[in-house]
């Protein structure tokens, strides 16, 4: 009977030392796995940004090189533009801010020069830099290279 | 059972104090709340990312029609706006200004006029077709680009458009070439 009675004051004395380490470990699980989700989250969204202002960074270079004049067209290793892919609007501020740097050079052969047949084969090379979370593995440098465009003098 | 000496067991196995309810409540209410906020805060995030978007591809698509429109134009011009070119379309012509008229001529002869205006004061970007009352798209919220004091102008043929989309999340830059057949 002693046995018994000290054994049921032990289990209703309060929580054991393994009680609150699992409800803190429960707890801790819910908040890494919350505030991982919404890095996620941002990522994805950041992405998604991203890769349609690179989108649309190659769609405008690639019409300026094949649009514009030939004798305005960049030489072997010009730099075509640089800038920023994006400028997000910090709330504190007020003031548009500047991340992501960015540079489209040009690589350009030329075949035929100074006939009239002259003609010059342009690739447009656009780097970037990005954050490389939350995925470490990823560069934080990317790279990306236009087919070939033409052009001929006459 | 009701014995003096055994009170305190039964009190103790009557349930959670006052105390260590209000606590589990508290740390319940943290919890939830922290779960809220995050899923709040990704909701936002994914509302301004769609809103953002869909301010960038419409001004895609407004590019797209610029190029479009240049691409096929039989004649263009450029005029400091829209009171100059309606006072006087061939007088006024400029090499850079916020009025842009392509003319294209279609196979039965129909001439098509496109039309952009930049509208600094109203900050809008628009594109009428064959008169200024036929408006086809209209883009808000738009500046100059850095460093620029007109939207259109034109350099040894190559007609060209930059403007700046200024909304609330983000400030994007967009530029649109275009070259009429009979300057290439």
């Amino acid at each position: 009977m002693k046995m018994l009675f000290i054994r049921r004051e032990r289990r209703l004395a309060g929580f054991a030392l393994m009680d609150p380490l699992v409800a803190i470990l429960a707890i801790a699980t819910v908040m890494v796995g919350a505030i991982n989700f919404w890095r996620l989250a941002e990522y994805k969204c950041d992405k998604a940004r991203i890769d349609a202002r690179v989108s649309q960074i190659l769609r405008e270079s690639s019409d300026y090189v094949t649009y514009v004049p030939y004798d305005l067209l960049p030489t072997d290793g010009d730099q075509v533009r640089s800038g920023f892919l994006l400028h997000p609007l910090n709330p504190d501020t007020g003031q548009y801010g500047n991340i992501y740097p960015f540079s489209v050079a040009a690589t350009v052969v030329t075949t035929n020069a100074g006939t009239p047949a002259e003609a010059r084969q342009i690739v447009l090379m656009l780097t970037y830099q990005t954050t490389p979370h939350p995925a470490a593995a990823d560069s934080a440098q990317e790279t990306i290279r236009t087919n070939v465009l033409t052009r001929i003098k006459t | 059972m009701c014995l003096p000496e055994s009170r305190p067991r039964i009190s103790a196995q009557s349930g959670f104090t006052l105390l260590e309810a209000l606590v589990g409540l508290l740390l319940a209410a943290v919890a939830t709340a922290t779960i809220a906020d995050t899923l709040t805060g990704i909701l936002k995030r994914s509302y301004i990312t769609m809103e953002v978007i869909r301010a960038s591809d419409e001004s895609e698509r407004f590019a797209s029609s610029f190029t479009q429109a240049g691409k096929a134009a039989i004649h263009w011009a450029v005029y400091p706006d829209r009171a100059t070119y309606l006072a006087d379309p061939s007088g006024n012509i400029t090499a850079a200004g916020n009025m842009l008229v392509f003319e294209d001529q279609l196979p039965d002869g129909t001439l098509l006029t496109e039309l952009f205006e930049f509208d600094p004061l109203a900050h809008t970007l628009a594109r009428f077709q064959n008169s200024l009352s036929q408006e086809r798209s209209l883009l808000n919220n738009i500046v100059y680009s850095a460093g620029r004091t007109s939207a259109f102008g034109q350099d040894l043929g190559l007609v060209q458009a930059h403007w700046t989309v200024q909304n609330n999340y983000e400030l994007m830059d967009f530029e649109a070439y275009g070259n009429p057949l009979r300057m290439r």
